[in-house]
C-alpha cells in the first residue's frame, strides 16, 4: 500500500482496530438454539437437538473449568456443536456454570462423581439411549477419563479425549506450581475461589508477547488490508478474556494431584475414596493432540495409551494450538470432519420407530424453555 | 516485483524484533529464576489479598450488614440443601423407573389374563371347563412387585450418595 495512503487512513485503521478490541463483548457467542436438560448447583445440561438425527448415541459435551464451554458453539457457520447436529448427533453440553464463593467446596470428587455422573445420568434420560459418547476437552478431558476409570460400567460407549493433560511433569505449567516455594495451599485457604482474570493472566503470561501484542498487531495490519473477519476475531476474543472463577478445592487438587504429584499418571490419584485406574476405560477411546499445544503438549497426553486397557483406541495428531486446533478457522474442514468419521460408525443408526417419531416431532410446534 | 518501501521495511524490522522478543520472553518465563519469582510474587499478593479481605470483611461486618463470608455460608448452606435434594430426585427417578416397568407388566398380564377369559368364556359357551389363569397372573404380579421392591431398595443403597 502506498504509505501516503496508509498514512491517510490511519486514523480510519485505529478507529476500526479499537472499536472491534472494545465491542468483543458484545459479540454473540454459543446461540445454537438449546434446551436446558438438568441443573444441580450451578451446573446446567443443555440439549441441542439434531433435526436430520441418524446416530442413535448421543455426544456428551465436556469442557475444562478455567473456561466457558461455549468454545464448543462459538459462532454460527464455525460451531462443533452446529457441525455435529448437521451430521445427525443428538448433542449435550455440561456447562459448570459461574462458580462463587459458596462453591468453595467443590473439588474433583464432586466435579467427576456428581456433576458428570448426573450429566451421564440425564443424557441417558433425555435421549433415550442405552449408550452416550462422552467429548472431554482439557481438563473437560481428563475429568471424563477419571468417570470412565471410576465407573467401568457407566454407559459410555466411546471416549473422545481432546488435548488432555495426563503426564506434566515436563511443561512450563510444572516448572512454575511444581516447585516447593509456590504454595497452591496459601491460595487456595485464602480464596474461596481463584478469580477468573487471574487464570487468564497465568495463561497468557505463558506466551506474554504472543498474547499481550502479536494478536492485536496481527488485527491492526488486518484491518489496514481489509481482511479482518470482525465476527470471528470478536467471538474467540470473548471467550478467551472470559474465564470463570476456579474454586479453590478443585483448584488446590487439580495443582497439587496433577503438577506437583503426579498423581493421575502414577495410578495414586483417589476420589471418594476409590483409586482412579486409567487401566479400568476398556471403551472405544480417540485421543486428539494439537502439535503446537503449549499448555497440555502432546508427550503429556501420550503415556495415557500405555494406562488403558482399550482394544478399539486410535489417535489423531494435527498442527495447532490447545484451542485453535479445534476452534480455529481450519478445524471445520480439518479436524471436526475426521472426529466425525471415527464417531459415526461407532454410534449406530437411531431405530427406525424412534426417527419416524422425531420426524413428527420435528414437524410439531417446538415448545420453549 | 516491486521495491519495499521505507515504511514496509521498517513494518518488517518491527515485526523481527517482535518475534525475537516473543522468544525470548518465553524462555525467560520457562525458567526457574522466574518461575521462582512468580511464586514469591503470588504468595505475596495472596498474603496482602487477605489482609485487604479481612479488614474490608470486619468493616461491612461492623456497619451489621452481612459481609462476603455470611453470604458465602448461606450460599454453601443452599447448595448443600440443593445436594440432598438431588440425591432425592434421583431415587425418584430410580422408583419412577421401576414403576413405569412394573406398570407394564401388569399391563401386559392384564392383556394375557383378558385374553385368556375370552378364550375361557368361549370354552365356556362352547361347554370347556376354566384354565385357572387368572390365578396364576395375580401369582405372577405379586412376585414381580415384591421383587421390584428388593430392586429399589437395592438401587437406592447403591446409589450411595
Amino acid at each position: 500500500m502506498n504509505p501516503l495512503l496508509r498514512l491517510a487512513l490511519l486514523p480510519r485503521t485505529v478507529l476500526e482496530t479499537t472499536n472491534i478490541l472494545l465491542t468483543a463483548e458484545d459479540a454473540p457467542i454459543g446461540v445454537t438454539p438449546r434446551d436446558i436438560v438438568w441443573t444441580h448447583r450451578k451446573t446446567t445440561l443443555y440439549r441441542y437437538r439434531s433435526s436430520k438425527r441418524t446416530h442413535d448415541v448421543p455426544i456428551l459435551l465436556v469442557f475444562a473449568l478455567i473456561n466457558r464451554p461455549m468454545i464448543y458453539d462459538l459462532r454460527p457457520g464455525n460451531s462443533f456443536v452446529e457441525f455435529l447436529l448437521d451430521q445427525g448427533f443428538d448433542v449435550f453440553l455440561l456447562d459448570w456454570g459461574e462458580l462463587d464463593d459458596s462453591d468453595a467446596d467443590m473439588g474433583l470428587a464432586e466435579f467427576v462423581c456428581d456433576e458428570v455422573d448426573g450429566a451421564v445420568r440425564e443424557t441417558i434420560r433425555a435421549s433415550g439411549a442405552s449408550e452416550i459418547s462422552v467429548i472431554g476437552w482439557c481438563i473437560g478431558a481428563a475429568l471424563s477419563a477419571m468417570y470412565a476409570a471410576l465407573h467401568p460400567s457407566a454407559p459410555i460407549r466411546n471416549l473422545v479425549l481432546l488435548t488432555m493433560p495426563v503426564d506434566i511433569r515436563d511443561s512450563l505449567y510444572t516448572t512454575w506450581i511444581g516447585r516447593e516455594t509456590f504454595d497452591v495451599d496459601e491460595i487456595a485457604d485464602e480464596a474461596a475461589v481463584v478469580p477468573g482474570p487471574v487464570v487468564d493472566w497465568a495463561n497468557k503470561l505463558m506466551k506474554p508477547v504472543t498474547n499481550y501484542v502479536t494478536t492485536k498487531r496481527r488485527l491492526f495490519q488486518q484491518v489496514e488490508a481489509g481482511t479482518a473477519d470482525r465476527v470471528a476475531f470478536q467471538a474467540m476474543n470473548r471467550w478467551v478474556s472470559d474465564n470463570p472463577p476456579f474454586p479453590s478445592k478443585a483448584f488446590r487438587e487439580w495443582l497439587t494431584w496433577m503438577y506437583k504429584e503426579n498423581r493421575l499418571v502414577r495410578g495414586r490419584m483417589e476420589l471418594r475414596g476409590h483409586r482412579v485406574d486409567l487401566g479400568n476405560i476398556d471403551h472405544s477411546v480417540l485421543v486428539v493432540t494439537a502439535g503446537a499445544d503449549h499448555i497440555a503438549p502432546r508427550h503429556t497426553t501420550m503415556p495415557f495409551f500405555d494406562l488403558v486397557s482399550s482394544d478399539d483406541i486410535e489417535h489423531i495428531d494435527r498442527p495447532g494450538g490447545h484451542i485453535g486446533l479445534m476452534a480455529g478457522s481450519k478445524a471445520k474442514r480439518e479436524i471436526w470432519p475426521d472426529i466425525v468419521a471415527w464417531l459415526a460408525p461407532r454410534s449406530g443408526p437411531v431405530p427406525l420407530e424412534e426417527s419416524e417419531a422425531g420426524a413428527a416431532s420435528d414437524a410439531a410446534p417446538a415448545s420453549g424453555h | 516485483m516491486t521495491q519495499p518501501t521505507p515504511g514496509d521495511r521498517a513494518r518488517q524490522q518491527y515485526e523481527d524484533v517482535e518475534k525475537k522478543t516473543a522468544a525470548a520472553m518465553e524462555r525467560l518465563v520457562g525458567s526457574e529464576a522466574f518461575a521462582e519469582s512468580l511464586a514469591m510474587f503470588v504468595g505475596n499478593v495472596t498474603a496482602l489479598v487477605r489482609v485487604a479481605d479481612l479488614g474490608l470483611d470486619q468493616v461491612v461486618r461492623a456497619t451489621r450488614l452481612a459481609g462476603r463470608r455470611d453470604i458465602a455460608r448461606l450460599g454453601r448452606q443452599i447448595a448443600r440443601t440443593e445436594d440432598k435434594l438431588e440425591n432425592v430426585l434421583v431415587v425418584v427417578e430410580g422408583l419412577e423407573a421401576e414403576l413405569a416397568l412394573a406398570r407394564r407388566e401388569r399391563d401386559e398380564a392384564r392383556g394375557r389374563l383378558e385374553g385368556g377369559e375370552s378364550q375361557g368364556e368361549s370354552q365356556r359357551d362352547s361347554g370347556g371347563t376354566s384354565t385357572g389363569a387368572p390365578r396364576r397372573a395375580r401369582a405372577a404380579r405379586t412376585t414381580r412387585a415384591a421383587s421390584s421392591d428388593v430392586l429399589t431398595r437395592g438401587g437406592s443403597d447403591e446409589s450411595g450418595r
